[in-house]
């Protein structure tokens, strides 16, 4: 039976010093930092074919200088689950990164609305188009962005009378 | 020359509006294009300006139909951020309003279900039942759907001494009900030859999709976040995991059928072994760092993750509803079927497009005929009606046989 | 009041449209048809298709991707036709109000003649709502 402590030695011994290991919020919630983002290919396709992760979803994050992608695996063992969730760190501006679509099926709908929010572009996704966006929206309004979301301004502030922030 | 039938975004059969493009040729589904994203709100956004406490009444109204999932999966990423402990009583009240709400969502699919068929006796039965359910959950929270019951640290609301054998009598009344409609289900011949090996989703393609819930149970995938990742009252209490084989629409009808029977072991077993004790532990303040949520909705996991920095709101909260990773196993479901089990398969896995938050639209495609999805439901019923005759012509040939 | 009038208030025809409605209000519509409520007595029906509907139930605060499709059900319907905005969302935009993808409440684009206010409405506020529109009639 797989613990969580037997996987984050397997990960340090293969990976060493490119990644490091920090624990969440308890026992079974651990953040692996990738130091470069070249290696997240690799780190997935290890966790998902060779140790039989379940793909949970991806997250993204804007930060100042830089985008957080988050790849969330978890490992359902009956009565000891466990998630683990890699980091990679995307340098703005221009943001980009390799996609990981071909290894699992069932991450092509949020690469594409990670792109959609953020602005991310995933190099080699087989079809990289927004998947939420209205067609009455300008094709480059990224709405998850820290610059757009500080100065939209919402319906109680237009009440009030303000024009612009 | 392969033809286009559009369908949606409003159509009959689904309340919420989505978009399929099936590609056919002759009677048979080659190819189906989606498009999603009409009811996309921007949640996720609203989230950074509400308090920890704020949130869950937010969240609640993500879908109507799964509305206690998802304030659940949130406190408990708070719970664990913060490092609180729940009281043993609010664990068996979560417990007790959970599974209600699990019975009352598999009950409507059923309705649905038996209604785009063309059974529509079944689907009135089926909600009068369900009313039975909507009657225990507004006597324990005050309302039929939107139950603002739990919080970070516990539940809002008690259940008290004179509500636990009115419970009780209608868990007696509702449960030969129940074992009814499965006994219809698995031995009415017209639902085995309509139901059985449509749209069937192999291990491989759902371990390939990640798909979740019981549409993962159908296809043989041994998967549930009570069970792997437990938490509250799951532990305490003695039910099992419903898991088939065969990947098909009468797997997934089975598989929910028999879940019922699990949930109302849980109701009873939680309302026997409630003792008296407080009922919320308030936490007071939420510390630097990130978390994760995980919890069994009816259609799959829910997956919250917080990330917050001191202060008294999240800076990042991220929503994932079970259907989102359901939805995409469509592509490879529906491909070979007939063109009327074409909106039964997409209907199968319990989508929720409220949850998904997605929307598109198409509009381009001009082709020979139009196919609304009225007509695709005349389609499924005028086969439910063929398949029906065929059976009698065999019974009453055997029966001559019989009597010679 | 001419003929064709007292006949359309006898039994009138409903149509349901989600403009990005959480679902609530949808299944408590559906729920009016079930044994319990069952308004098909009193000749009440949920059509299929708007060009035989007489009154148009609106659901959810309105979306950006929702907002063209639902003008154009709202030219293809037969006139005279009531509209009904359900819940909430329907009065106001509920708690989506400020949400950056939503364009305002229902009323800033159809001219609205009955709220029926609720989160969600119960069948019976729903039915009450429906009888008390066909007074304007």
């Amino acid at each position: 039976m797989i613990t969580v402590k037997d996987t984050i030695k397997k990960l340090e011994a293969k990976f060493g010093s490119r990644i490091s290991v920090q624990k969440g919020a308890n026992e079974k919630q651990y953040f692996v930092l990738l130091k470069d983002k070249q290696d997240n290919r690799e780190i997935v396709k290890y966790l998902f074919k060779d140790l039989g992760a379940r793909f949970n979803i991806m997250t993204g994050i804007d930060g100042r200088d830089y985008v957080e992608v988050l790849y969330h695996l978890t490992f359902d063992i009956p009565g000891n689950g466990f998630i683990i969730t890699v980091k990679a760190l995307v340098e703005k501006p221009l943001p980009n990164i390799d996609t990981v679509s071909d290894i699992i099926t069932g991450a092509k709908w949020i690469e594409r609305e990670i792109y959609e929010l953020f602005n991310v572009k995933f190099k080699g996704h087989p079809e990289l188009i927004p998947l939420l966006r209205s067609d009455t929206r300008p094709a480059d309004y990224f709405p998850f962005q820290r610059e757009v979301k500080d100065t939209h301004i919402s319906i109680r502030e237009k009440e009030k009378g303000v024009k612009e922030k | 020359m392969a033809k286009i039938i559009p369908t949606g975004p409003f159509h009959p059969i689904l309340e919420e509006p989505e978009f399929f493009k099936f590609h056919v040729e002759g009677e048979t589904i080659t190819k189906i294009d989606m498009r999603i994203g009409y009811s996309h709100r921007g949640i996720e956004l609203l989230s950074e300006e509400k308090t920890w406490d704020q949130v869950p009444f937010l969240v609640e109204r993500i879908c109507g139909i799964c509305s206690f999932s998802h304030p659940y999966a949130y406190c408990l990423a708070v719970e664990a951020l913060a490092g609180a402990e729940v009281p043993e009583r609010a664990k068996y009240i979560r417990a007790i309003v959970a599974e209600l709400e699990r019975l009352h969502s598999h009950l409507l699919w059923m309705g649905l279900a038996g209604h785009f068929i063309g059974y529509n006796t079944v689907f009135m039965w089926v909600w009068k039942w369900r009313e039975i359910v909507l009657d225990a959950l507004e006597m324990t929270t005050g309302n039929r759907n939107h139950y603002a019951n739990v919080k970070p640290g516990g539940v809002r609301r008690d259940i008290e001494e004179y509500m636990i054998p009115q419970l009780q009598q209608w868990l007696d009344e509702l449960e030969p009900k129940l074992d009814m409609l499965i006994k219809v289900v698995m031995d009415d011949p017209v639902l085995h030859a309509r139901l059985k090996g449509v749209g069937v989703l192999t291990k491989e393609q759902a371990i390939d999709y990640c798909v979740l819930g019981p549409t993962a149970r159908a296809s043989g995938i041994d998967i549930d976040v009570r069970r792997d990742h437990p938490f509250d009252a799951y532990p305490l209490l003695d039910w099992k995991v419903v898991v088939l084989e065969a990947g098909d629409v009468f797997s997934k009808a089975a598989v929910r059928l028999l879940e019922n029977l699990e949930s109302m072991k849980i109701v009873r077993q939680s309302l026997k072994k409630m003792k008296p004790g407080p009922i919320v532990n308030e936490i007071k303040e939420v510390p630097e760092g990130e978390a994760i949520g995980l919890y069994e909705a009816p259609r799959g996991e829910t997956f919250h993750y917080i990330r917050s920095d001191g202060s008294n709101m999240p800076i990042r909260h991220k929503v994932r509803a079970p259907s989102y990773m359901n939805i995409l196993s469509n592509e490879v479901s529906c491909v070979g079927a007939d063109l009327s089990d074409g909106g039964l398969i997409t209907a199968a896995h319990d989508p929720c497009y409220s949850c998904t938050e997605r929307l598109s639209a198409v509009r381009d495609a001009l082709p020979d005929f139009v196919l609304d999805g009225k007509e695709l439901a005349k389609l499924s019923r005028e086969k439910t009606g063929r398949i029906s005759k065929e059976i009698q012509q065999e019974n009453s040939k055997i029966e001559k046989e019989l009597s010679k | 009041m001419s003929l064709f009038m007292k006949a359309l208030k006898k039994s009138p025809w409903v149509f349901h449209v989600n403009a990005a409605a959480c679902n609530n209000c949808d299944i408590e519509i559906l729920d009016c048809l079930t044994p319990r409520y069952d308004v098909e007595r009193f000749g009440i029906k949920l059509v299929g298709s708007v060009k035989h509907a007489d009154a148009l139930l609106v659901s959810g605060g309105v979306s950006a991707n929702i907002l063209p499709r639902v003008l154009e059900i709202y030219e293809q319907a037969p006139k005279p036709i009531l509209v009904i905005a359900i819940g909430s969302c329907g009065i106001s935009g509920g708690i989506f109000r400020d949400a950056y993808n939503m364009v305002g409440p229902i009323d800033n684009y159809l001219p609205v003649d009955v709220y029926i206010p609720g989160c969600p409405p119960r069948p019976e506020a729903l039915i009450a709502g429906v009888v008390k529109a066909l007074g304007k009639l």
